[in-house]
């Protein structure tokens, strides 16, 4: 199948290709030589920190984020394939920057006192390429994961409504990350490290990160079904811009609702609960 | 393009999944020493079992000539 794509979707493609790798170079120097800056946590005595290390292993997300864009950019032709790319880098790369900046910082109390003792959030630990304070490849690998398994849903349900695929793509990326949250936090990996104090954990993981996974994949697989009909309704700049902005409404309200939920959880579930499997 | 690269190319978000989950949780809870964490496979069962499926529906696709 013939992709058409038009002159003035390439240019919003490269200018958002641009935009990408700019934030990545300037987040990378901030972060490796002036952590100062955003009182970047001490990673003394980690393993797989030193500069080559760190360089390898992100190759591999790139590797598997290579994949699916280009399947996207065979199907859907460079417009759409960005889009995906970018809208997850903005989408979920800018929410996981603001939940643990406001950990960072103890920015909750203005939501609710509920929030007042909240020890933090999560701040990540090694990577090469940075997106802010969240490594490019952590980024990255929502771009593919929710990629793929809205992909998966797709190809398992043809025929099943957007808000059923949409469902299954967030339930199977949260199935995943039951799996890989515990491994990725284990003492020899601590590709992240949890400081939060909410009351409810799975597997010592706070049971939001879980929520946040479902809800971010589901969100995104609707915002972007309707990418084609913002570009029928306002054109290719403006319907772009529009999807822009409703990404950044919904990320908004999801914030909320998160913490919405935590200061509940905070003021009503006392002892703390945590769903543990041999101790984990 | 011919249908046997179209069904690859239909198998490539599929199999990066796959690899990932392969990586960043098998080999990676291997590498850890602690055997626990090999123990909670489970509980990605459903996406490992729908990437399987997906991946041999994609794969079974009758070629059109």
């Amino acid at each position: 199948m013939e992709i058409t794509v038009t002159p003035q979707e390439k240019r919003i493609a490269a200018v958002i290709a641009a935009g990408l790798g700019a934030v990545v170079l300037f987040s990378s120097v901030l972060h490796h030589f002036f952590p100062w800056v955003l009182d970047v946590p001490s990673i003394a005595g980690l393993n797989f920190t030193s500069y080559p290390a760190m360089f390898l292993l992100d190759l591999i997300p790139i590797s598997m984020g290579a994949l699916c864009f280009y399947h996207a950019y065979r199907t859907t032709g460079i417009y759409k394939a960005m889009m995906f790319l970018g809208g997850s880098f903005f989408f979920t790369g800018l929410a996981e920057n603001v939940w643990v900046l406001m950990g960072r910082y103890r920015m909750f109390s203005w939501f609710s006192h509920n929030l007042d003792n909240v020890t933090g959030t999560y701040y990540f630990t090694r990577a090469f390429f940075w997106w802010g304070e969240m490594p490019m490849v952590i980024c990255l690998g929502w771009f593919f994961i929710a990629y793929a398994c809205v992909h998966i849903a797709g190809v398992l349900l043809p025929r099943a409504s957007l808000l059923l695929r949409a469902a299954l793509g967030g339930f199977l990326a949260m199935s995943f990350d039951l799996w890989m949250d515990p491994v990725q936090v284990s003492p020899m990996w601590k590709s992240w490290v949890w400081v939060s104090n909410e009351t409810i954990k799975v597997f010592s993981i706070p049971l939001s990160n879980f929520m946040g996974w479902f809800l971010f994949i589901f969100i995104f697989a609707i915002a972007y079904d309707r990418l084609p009909r913002l570009l029928e309704k306002h054109g290719t700049l403006k319907g772009t811009l529009v999807f822009f902005l409703t990404l950044l409404m919904y990320k908004v309200g999801m914030m909320l609702v998160l913490m919405a939920y935590g200061a509940l959880a905070m003021k009503y579930v006392v002892p703390p609960v945590n769903f543990t499997l041999w101790g984990i | 393009m011919t249908n046997h690269s179209q069904k690859m190319i239909e198998t490539l978000p599929i199999l990066a999944f796959l690899g990932y989950l392969l990586y960043s949780c098998l080999i990676c809870a291997l590498l850890s020493g602690d055997a626990r964490l090999l123990k909670i496979w489970f509980v990605a069962a459903p996406a490992l079992i729908a990437a399987a499926l997906a991946l041999r529906s994609v794969l079974s696709r009758r070629e059109v000539q």
